[in-house]
């Protein structure tokens, strides 16, 4: 039931506290950054006008977006540079984060002495992995000459033609094919690239090579990298020596990796240390990223849970020339976000929400209700302790493993056990224990009238919150009067108690049969005039946003649909009790084929691969038919879902 | 089978279409008197409202409205999309990618000219759901070099790679070019993918557009660039209908246009090169009103295929450019026969 109220965050503050600022923001995690120059554009981003302000106020003309300014490639070089020399076994250390005091000098000087004391292995290293590339580079370039046999040199030396080898993409070498015979060079095609490219040789006379370079840049041609002058024998011999080369390469820095393990193992601490800085600041460049700043000050916006507001303001009273705005969403601050807070018990059915849409910001969320609702029509349906119990296991081992609906099906592999002891079902087996309430196959009406009723119980909740949701966002033409409101409400109590008068189910009640009729005509009335209905009474005008014709012929239809769907959404929960009987069924056929095999072990294989069968494939369906229900029957009452989710700073910004 | 499976997206794409313009809104529209009344009038009484509505009457641009018609494609594609599956989704997705290749050439074009990028913010139109491209970003690089870092996990990246600098208007019609022949390329491939079968209409239609697409450019390319057979060949286009590549090869050949002309007398495509005086100016209305009676066509015979959807995208290309030449017809206070004449649709 709970969305977190969220506001804006505007901060301004003085350039020389904006690493100290970041890194608050960044150890504190829950804010969604938002890009304060986009804020500021917007004419969101409003400083009061003081006399104390005036510098800030004047830095608004001049601000440059942090995009520009900040790089966090420098830090994440430095970064790579570490984990390859310790071939990534550094470990990432939070809690000294939060704790530590961080110096960017030291760790970068830290970085550097590594540089000089393992200056000359690192150094030969790096040439290695360099040449290595190179060499990978040129084998690859050879390769696509590897069928001819000529020198190399013999073809450099060549006085008036030149040649060269590139590629350019499938659809582009057609165009090339079709000019080969009167484009002014020779084209040869050599080879393909993985990457959807086709290789070709051009041999072209020296005199007439800017023209044929025009036409080859026309097709995007690139030249293949790797080709040097150093090489001078025929392509089958340079490969074979490349080869031998990158061999030679390897065992040497095997070697050379070795000799430095020594040296590195000694100075892993620092390491660590200027691995866990050197993070912090790459981190803190990218929340810079998303700042603005003036010659002398910072602007930063963010959402923050309201509940984190005395925090935050008790960060910012630690910077003394700090300005921190909040303003109310309702204030119009641009659309919030929205965060979602439910207990352990509903959180994991935020992930079926959020499938349908992310609730918006003024609006219930749906989850607890979702949550109790689908856990009760899926134990309804799937009732069995058995199976139940195979299904909280397997949603138990898969939500240890770190799968998100693993934890919902634990779930409803519990709701399924709950529903087994009522209708007294161990894995098909309806002898073995008795039931609490009913066997399903034994009394059909029970079920079904059963599963209508809670359909309108349901139903009756999603009005609630329908009307809720509505009236939250002043919407009183939809709210009120609408066919989800409070008239659509009433009309459908009253439409029900008309069909319970007459069928006999509150008896002799036949008296207020005309007052109900009259109270539906009302209601339909009503809900047919919504428009300028609500339009009157809020004295807006015109009355009719459309066309009055088109207004009614649209409302007619609509009230014909308004009242199908009613009978429809009401009749669409005997599905439950359907499915409950389906199950048993279902298992009462497997068990009448086990019996006419009259052999005892294929019979236990027919009855085991029975349960596997409907755990597997009733356990989806009905998973999906509960599922259907929520998001036709009821989310289309209530829910709209066109939210956008809260991302704190880990999620929103890739972490290096 | 098939029929069936486009049952919902085609009953979709007919209750679209019920919300395109009329003939009397067109009226309406070019009788108005000004921009200003072309804007009143899209904004009270067709489905491009709430992409205009937010502009100012008292101070409208006219770029400002035209870019803004085209945010309605963006819609109305993405609507379509959720009917869609398959190499028919990944066919219809190539009509954003048209979108984001315009977005692209205008900041291309804001470089060469040194303009600021991001006062073309509001120029940027494409789907925010289904483009790589980081425009956001790309609207704060300040030169080339840097525009092109930030596409190299597109497909664009390997055009733009090889062209070291971007100055000149020369090397910026080279990019445009292949650009577009990117797109094309794109389109093709993809088309060519299509159940071929039941889209064969719709597959034939779209090999005629690339075929009319090569003579202009063919003619453009002899008349105007003056470029040689190997350099129209390199940008043109493949895939088409009635000119293979042997055609293409010939017509790139001939000496100059009239020899061009000569060599499509008896062909479908005659009728672009038939006027005495009015070639050049009304090519390119031509060629696109060919298309527009093509695909109207189309959508009405189109229904147990794709070409329905295709043809209500393509008809949506051709009224907002119909709108976009009422406005600026508006500019140069041309009277209403001679807006009509610059109109692809006719009201004959």
């Amino acid at each position: 039931m709970a969305i977190e109220n969220v506001i804006m965050m505007d901060v301004v503050g003085k350039i020389k506290q904006v690493d100290q600022f970041a890194k608050e923001i960044f150890l504190f995690n829950d804010i969604q950054i938002v890009d304060a120059m986009q804020e500021i554009d917007a004419g969101r981003f409003m400083l009061p006008v003081l006399k104390e302000n005036i510098g800030e106020l004047l830095g608004f003309a001049q601000l440059v977006s942090g995009e520009t300014m900040m790089d966090e490639r420098n830090f994440t070089k430095l970064i790579s540079k570490l984990n390859e020399l310790y071939q990534d076994s550094l470990k990432l250390d939070m809690l000294s984060l939060a704790k530590g005091e961080h110096h960017l000098e030291k760790a970068l000087s830290i970085v550097q002495s590594f540089e000089i004391n393992l200056g000359a292995e690192y150094r030969e290293i790096r040439q290695i992995n360099e040449r290595m590339e190179a060499l990978k580079k040129s084998r690859i370039a050879y390769s696509y000459l590897d069928e001819m046999d000529v020198q190399m040199s013999e073809l450099d030396k060549l006085e008036n033609f030149s040649y060269s080898i590139g590629s350019v993409t499938k659809d582009n070498a057609v165009r090339l094919k079709s000019i080969y015979n009167s484009v002014t060079s020779i084209v040869f095609h050599v080879g393909d690239q993985t990457d959807n490219e086709e290789v070709f040789m051009i041999i072209s006379p020296k005199d007439l090579e800017i023209e044929s370079q025009r036409i080859l840049k026309a097709l995007n041609y690139k030249p293949i990298e790797g080709f040097s002058s150093e090489y001078t024998k025929t392509p089958k011999e340079i490969i074979k020596s490349i080869e031998n080369e990158l061999l030679e390469l390897k065992e040497r820095t095997v070697r050379l990796y070795k000799n430095l393990s020594v040296h590195l193992e000694e100075n892993r601490g620092e390491a660590t240390i200027s691995f866990n800085t050197l993070y912090l600041y790459g981190n803190l460049s990218i929340i810079k990223k998303y700042m603005a700043f003036s010659d002398d000050s910072f602007y930063f916006s963010g959402w923050i849970s309201k509940r984190d507001k005395q925090r935050m303001e008790a960060i910012g009273a630690k910077y003394p020339e700090l300005i921190m705005m909040f303003s109310d969403p309702k204030t119009g601050s641009g659309k919030p976000p929205t965060k979602m807070k439910n207990n352990w018990l509903f959180r994991p059915f935020e992930v079926l929400v959020k499938m349908y849409g992310v609730p918006a910001f003024d609006e219930l969320d749906p989850t607890a209700f979702l949550s109790i609702t689908y856990m009760f029509c899926f134990g309804f349906m799937f009732g069995d302790v058995g199976q139940g119990v195979i299904l909280s296991v397997i949603g138990f081992i898969l939500s240890r493993k770190g799968i998100e609906l693993g934890k919902v099906l634990l779930r409803l592999g519990i709701c399924a056990v709950f529903f087994g002891f009522m209708y007294g079902s161990v894995f098909g087996f309806e002898t073995i224990i008795n039931p609490i309430w009913v066997r399903p196959f034994n009394e059909i009406n029970t079920m079904l009238l059963t599963a209508v009723i809670v359909g309108i119980l349901l139903l009756f909740l999603a009005y609630i919150y329908s009307i809720i949701n509505k009236l939250k966002k002043m919407e009183i033409k939809e709210g009120v009067f609408g066919k989800n409101g409070i008239c659509g409400f009433i009309l459908y109590l009253s439409i029900l108690g008309l069909v319970g008068v007459n069928l006999g189910v509150i008896p002799n009640a036949q008296i207020i049969n005309p007052i109900l009729i009259g109270v539906i005509i009302l209601m339909i009335f009503i809900v047919l005039i919504r428009e300028p209905l609500a339009n009157y009474l809020s004295k807006r005008k015109p009355l009719y946003e459309n066309e009055l014709s088109e207004y009614y012929v649209e409302g007619g239809f609509e009230l014909f649909e308004m009242l199908l769907g009613m009978l429809s959404n009401t009749l669409s929960f005997i599905r439950i009790g359907a499915f409950a009987l389906t199950h048993v069924g279902l298992f009462m056929a497997f068990q009448t084929l086990a019996a006419m095999a009259q052999n005892g072990v294929i019979s236990a294989g027919i009855l085991i691969i029975a349960n596997l069968f409907i755990i597997l494939l009733e356990g989806l369906i009905v998973s999906i038919q509960a599922l259907r229900l929520q998001y036709y029957e009821l989310f289309s009452k209530y829910y709209t879902g066109d939210g956008t989710e809260f991302k704190p700073i880990d999620l929103e910004i890739k972490l290096l | 089978m098939s029929k069936s499976k486009y049952a919902c997206i085609n009953a979709k794409t007919l209750a679209m279409s019920a919300r395109r313009l009329q003939d009397h809104d067109f009226f309406e529209l070019i009788k108005a008197s000004d921009l200003k009344e072309v804007f009143y009038y899209l904004r009270d009484h067709t489905d491009y409202a709430p992409f205009i509505k937010m502009l100012d009457s008292e101070n409208l641009h006219r770029s400002d409205l035209e870019v803004r018609l085209n945010y309605l494609k963006v819609q109305e594609i993405e609507k379509l999309l959720y009917y869609l599956s398959g190499p028919d989704k990944s066919f219809i997705k190539v009509y954003l990618v048209r979108l984001e290749v315009e977005s692209l050439r205008i900041l291309i074009r804001g470089i060469v000219r040194k303009e600021a990028l991001e006062s073309l913010r509001d120029m940027m139109v494409y789907s925010k759901n289904h483009t790589k491209v980081p425009f956001d970003r790309l609207l704060r690089v300040k030169d080339w070099d840097e525009f092109k870092k930030l596409l190299v996990d597109t497909d664009y990246y390997r055009i733009f790679e090889i062209h070291k600098s971007l100055e000149t208007e020369a090397e910026l019609v080279m990019i445009e070019k292949k650009l577009d022949r990117y797109y094309y390329d794109l389109l093709r491939n993809r088309l060519f993918k299509l159940d071929k079968k039941s889209n064969h209409e719709l597959i034939e239609a779209q090999q005629r557009h690339f075929d009319l697409l090569n003579l202009v450019w063919i003619y453009r390319g002899k008349k105007f660039y003056n470029l040689s057979r190997e350099e129209i060949l390199a940008y043109s286009l493949r895939g088409g209908l009635k000119l293979n590549e042997k055609r293409l090869g010939d017509l790139a050949g001939t000496k100059n246009v009239d020899e061009m002309k000569a060599q499509l007398v008896d062909s479908d495509y005659a009728f672009l090169f038939n006027h005495t005086k009015t070639i050049d100016l009304y090519m390119e209305r031509r060629q696109e009103r060919y298309l527009y009676y093509l695909y109207k066509r189309l959508f009405s015979e189109g229904g147990g295929s794709l070409a329905q959807v295709v043809a209500y995208i393509r008809l949506l290309d051709f009224e907002v450019e119909d709108i976009t030449s009422i406005i600026e017809s508006k500019r140069y206070r041309m009277g209403e026969i001679e807006t009509k004449k610059y109109l692809i649709r006719s009201f004959d």
